[in-house]
């Protein structure tokens, strides 16, 4: 029966061209604008680390002003004093930590004419390629004593090694940062990017991939430049490196991975004690003392998902619903004038549900052809989104949400804007237009 | 085959009661020919509607077939009208989009039959009408009577229990107008129980029986004595047989 | 003439058709009335004035990689190499830039008293040659003299040192009276306010308080640092290539780079503002452009639907005008109905966000403007088949077909 309706509705479509193509646009913009907007919704709420979303933290420590508490995010300060960086670090009670700072290094190799350029480095500790599960394409990760005692070490970035070594695996061999040797431990895949970047969110939300890792202790060598944010509560006195690591001043990111409710009890008893000795010193006076975060409340707190997309979720859904009724409207148009052929069908036998069925088909190609066309339009659309936020690189591309979302607005949409007419015309009571006497 | 019994049909709207059809009797027996006449407004429309299991009806009874389908549902009316009841309109009524070998299909379709049986009957049905080789044509491309023609063998291709005709000759010129009642006759004279709703006294007569309806009710059955001479409507001597031939039977007796 | 009676009962006797269109449009008229308002808001924000002459400026990041050389004796040579280039009006080094997201901020007090309040600023360090290079406007005091540019290195900071304010924050620290001659204390280090510029906006332009920033001539020594340059107009992309170069051949050691034009900074800075303008005017655009369709195929078919209607109406005396007026005015009633249930709509949606996002509710003028709009559009789109109506000829009141 339904090849029948179908071959009904094919025939009643090429009847009036004009308005099944007004309906088939109508529906495909619709579907094109929420298709866009949501994909990108979805990328910028996701969570890269939900899946392990309840191992992971981000530790918070309330080193802050005693008179006024942190003005943003969560009122707590989102990073940590060297001092306390370190503490925690050497402590090494958590299954997994991470202590980092973004920094920009000169990298260069030394025989090459090339002007130098400084390049987007992350100073981190090696449990950072774990616990964010970094791919290498080659080599991997330094180790734990590179991390103690700092090596003059380095990881690159797919990009880097391709421009540097010209894409072999460089393991081993020697590159300049700020005109020190480095040794190569092993490069990143270009693929791997936290997407939004999770694990730094002090300045964007959406940076690429860094495009260097080495040792975060060499900080204790000499002064790196800082590329992300560095912030006190008041004004210290700091002339020299050694002067700027023990001072108030937070500028680094700290991780840890706890995999079991006892780690997590065993850390936050850990952190609790410490913060008691500190506040002999005069430090901590400010409560809370400390704040574990998983990364979706770190999303949370500072704010990734703006309210610019809110607000364009909410109107891409308003602007289906308009679309959706203009097409019922058309459609209902379009069935009244089949109402004298329903009328006919009714009388030679048909019940209300077989007319029914027959025209939903109608609107059923419709959303088909519509939701097509809607896929089509929103590659537009989120080619334009990546013109316009030049960070979302990443975000504005198809993925798995995408396609269920379109196949299930489709369905959505078909079904809302056929419902109605095809009741209608079903319900009509046949002998008003079967012309009898 | 049809029996009407006190049937009250009313329409309502905001301020006015119509009663289309007050305590309406009414008998068809199988295999008869009866037409159903009277003036415009008198009910024959709501007649027709009704014994075509197109409305529903207030007080009354009717039987089909010998089955009570006064109170049923909308989907069951609608089957036995899709496997008793043949429609023919005076607007042929056929679905200009589709061919004519599709047009005679529609019903078939909401039958159930398999492409088979179907393609049996569309084409055993055309050909009962002469139309056969017209099958791949559209509506648009066709005579009135040959619509007409392809209406009746839509009505036949599933083997009603009866035919319901609403002036199947209203829209076409003589000649046709003869054709198509030529056609009735024959399909009548093989069994085929009629009932044709006219206000043509011409076409009346070529029925066996005539039953009259003035203001929603069966009046008093008249016969067309006085027409007897009509040029129009076949020899006299066809109508003065059948007068003879004493096969009218009044409301009263029924 | 004006008999809207007969038409309100006419729509109202068949009204899912006509309720679905003015629910239509009057959720378009909500959202676009809506996005007018926050494109006009969103313009308004980026056409705020920065204070400097954006058109005319471009800054370069440079950073040496050998630590031999004297910062000052090297800035100073970078400086007299790219102001005597034609062209250039004046240039300065400085430890932030304007709208950029990036720079240095402090608190500053006007005592050194444990209790003394704290005013947040931008701090800008730049030389004398900063207020010109800016494009700034001094209207009170004066600028840096020479001898108060002070390079120094972080294990001998100066004891004191002169400072301008934007008339922003000198008006918060120092209300009712000029701040020249006054001293705010930058952690422990004080500053005599020798001048007053009108107007700077900090790196950070979003920020509630964008425009409360102080110059400083103290100049910490550092591997790395910006230029900031402002050449005549029209010369300003050629130069910035060719000054970058000229520096990099100085030294080609050096690390020069993300050489950008202030105009280009301000576009990121309101990246997300100008892809919002983009995003709703394209969204109006495509409203607008759905509900005219709408309208057009539904009154082709409704004329359609009336052809008997229509005849009987001409067959009866109507002119053919009088019939373009009806369905006019039918558009019209639909309309504004449309604009009553739109404009609830609206209101309803802007308390809405002005209770939970803290939005600023939507003025009146908005909606208003986006109805008569809708009204010009529908009435466009309704207007040829509304003309093929009128051709309708009485003898359809008789056709039986």
């Amino acid at each position: 029966m339904w090849q029948y309706y179908l071959r009904l509705s094919l025939l009643s479509l090429r009847k009036t061209p004009v308005l099944s193509l007004l309906m088939v646009l109508a529906i495909a913009t619709g579907i094109a604008a929420n298709l866009t907007i949501l994909t990108m919704h979805s990328v910028v709420s996701s969570n890269p680390l939900a899946h392990k979303n309840e191992q992971l933290f981000a530790v918070q420590l309330n080193t802050w002003n005693p008179a006024r508490e942190y003005s943003a995010l969560n009122n707590l300060p989102p990073q940590l004093t060297f001092k306390d960086a370190k503490a925690i670090y050497d402590a090494d009670v958590a299954d997994e930590i991470v202590v980092m700072q973004k920094a920009n290094i000169i990298i260069h190799q030394r025989e090459s004419s090339e002007t130098p350029s400084a390049y987007h480095t992350r100073m981190t500790t090696r449990d950072f390629f774990s616990m964010f599960d970094v791919k290498f394409i080659y080599g991997g990760p330094w180790s734990k004593e590179a991390d103690k005692n700092p090596e003059r070490v380095v990881i690159l970035s797919e990009g880097l090694n391709n421009k540097f070594f010209e894409g072999v695996d460089s393991s081993g061999k020697t590159i300049e940062l700020d005109g020190q040797l480095f040794t190569v431990m092993g490069v990143v895949s270009e693929k791997w990017q936290l997407v939004p970047n999770v694990y730094d969110l002090n300045n964007l939300a959406f940076e690429p991939a860094p495009d260097a890792y080495i040792p975060f202790f060499l900080v204790a060598e000499r002064a790196y430049q800082n590329w992300g944010n560095i912030q006190a509560w008041f004004s210290e006195d700091v002339k020299s490196n050694q002067d700027f690591l023990q001072s108030e001043k937070i500028w680094i990111q700290a991780w840890v991975s706890l995999n079991s409710a006892d780690k997590y009890q065993e850390f936050s008893h850990f952190l609790e004690s410490y913060i008691a000795t500190q506040k002999e010193r005069g430090r901590f006076k400010r409560s809370p003392g400390y704040q574990l975060n998983t990364p979706e409340e770190w999303l949370d707190i500072h704010n990734v998902v703006s309210t610019d997309n809110k607000q364009l979720l909410m109107l891409s859904f308003v602007f289906l619903i308009i679309c959706l009724i203009n097409s019922t409207v058309l459609m209902l148009a379009k069935l009244l004038r089949k109402a004298p052929e329903a009328g006919i069908r009714r009388a030679l036998g048909a019940s209300r549900s077989s007319i029914f069925f027959q025209h939903l088909m109608e609107a059923f190609v419709i959303g088909v052809a519509g939701s097509m066309l809607g896929l089509l339009f929103s590659l537009g659309g989120l080619a334009g989104v990546r013109e316009l936020y030049s960070s979302y690189e990443n975000v504005a591309v198809f993925n798995s949400v995408t396609v269920m979302s379109a196949v299930l607005l489709a369905l959505a949409a078909t079904l809302l804007s056929g419902l109605l007419p095809a009741w209608r015309i079903s319900h009509a009571a046949p002998a008003k237009y079967l012309k009898t006497q | 085959m049809l029996k009407m019994n006190a049937v009250r049909k009313i329409y309502r709207t905001d301020m006015i009661e119509t009663h289309a059809l007050r305590d309406f009797n009414l008998e068809v027996k199988e295999g008869e020919f009866v037409a159903v006449t009277g003036p415009s407004g008198s009910g024959k429309t709501t007649f027709l509607n009704i014994a075509g299991l197109l409305e529903t009806f207030e007080e009354g009874q009717y039987l089909l077939d010998g089955n009570d389908v006064s109170r049923l549902n909308d989907n069951v009316r609608s089957k036995l009208r899709n496997e008793k009841i043949g429609f023919i309109f005076q607007g042929f009524n056929l679905i200009s989009d589709l061919t004519i070998f599709d047009n005679v299909d529609v019903p078939l379709r909401y039958r159930g039959f398999s492409s088979t049986e179907r393609k049996t009957r569309i084409q055993h049905a055309l050909d009962m009408v002469g139309l056969a080789a017209r099958a791949r044509h559209l509506p648009s491309q066709l005579s009135g009577g040959q619509q007409q023609r392809v209406a009746i063998a839509r009505a036949l291709a599933g083997e009603p229990k009866f035919l319901l005709a609403d002036e199947p000759t209203g829209n076409l010129d003589s000649l046709m107008a003869r054709q198509v009642m030529d056609m009735l006759e024959d399909i009548n004279k093989n069994g085929m129980t009629i009932v044709m709703v006219t206000h043509d006294p011409d076409l009346a007569r070529r029925a066996h029986r005539n039953i009259q309806i003035v203001d929603g009710q069966v009046t008093d059955f008249k016969i067309y004595e006085s027409y007897a001479v009509s040029p129009i409507s076949g020899s006299p001597t066809d109508t003065a047989r059948r007068v003879d031939s004493g096969e009218h039977m009044t409301a009263k007796t029924i | 003439m004006l008999d809207i009676m007969p038409i309100i009962k006419s729509l109202w006797r068949n009204k899912t058709g006509p309720m679905l269109i003015i629910f239509q449009l009057s959720l378009t008229i909500a959202v676009v009335s809506n996005a007018l308002f926050v494109v006009s808001e969103r313009i308004e924000k980026i056409e705020r004035p920065s204070g400097v002459a954006e058109e005319e400026i471009f800054t370069t990041w440079v950073r040496r990689t050998s630590p031999e050389g004297d910062i000052q004796t090297i800035t100073e040579k970078d400086m007299e190499i790219i102001r005597t280039t034609p062209g250039v009006i004046n240039a300065t080094p400085t430890s932030s830039i304007p709208l950029s997201g990036s720079g240095t901020s402090t608190a500053l007090r006007t005592s050194l008293d444990a209790g003394a309040v704290e005013f947040n600023s931008a701090i800008y360090e730049l030389t004398q040659h900063g207020i010109e290079a800016l494009g700034l406007s001094l209207i009170d005091g004066r600028n840096f003299n020479a001898n108060e540019i002070n390079f120094f290195t972080r294990d001998n900071p100066p004891s004191h040192s002169v400072t301008i304010m934007t008339q922003d924050i000198a008006e918060r620290i120092f209300p009712e009276e000029s701040a020249v001659g006054k001293t705010v204390f930058m952690g422990d280090l004080p500053l005599t306010v020798v001048g007053v510029v009108e107007r700077m906006v900090s790196p950070w332009p979003k920020s509630k308080r964008a425009y409360d920033a102080i110059l400083i001539p103290i100049i910490v020594k550092e591997d790395s640092t910006h230029y900031l340059v402002r050449t005549s107009k029209g010369d300003r992309d050629r130069l910035m290539h060719a000054l970058v170069e000229k520096l990099r051949s100085v030294d080609s050691t050096r690390s020069i780079g993300e050489e950008k034009s202030m105009v280009q900074i301000k576009r990121e800075a309101y990246a997300s503002d100008y892809a919002m303008i983009k995003i709703l005017s394209f969204v109006i655009f495509l409203l607008t452009f759905v509900n005219a369709l709408g309208i057009f195929g539904l009154t082709t078919f409704w004329v359609n639907q009336r052809r008997k209607q229509i005849g009987i109406r001409r067959a009866l005396g109507s002119t053919k005008a009088g019939i373009m007026r009806y369905f006019m005015l039918e558009n019209v009633l639909l309309v504004v109905f449309a604009g009553v249930v739109g404009t609830v709509i609206a209101y309803v949606n802007s308390s809405y966000m002005a209770r939970t996002q803290g939005m600023e509710f939507l003025p009146a003028g908005y909606v208003m403007i986006t109805v008569l709009f809708l009204l010009m559009v529908t009435l466009l789109a309704a207007y040829s088949p509304i003309r093929r109506a009128a051709q309708i000829s009485p003898v359809e009141a008789v056709s039986n077909i």
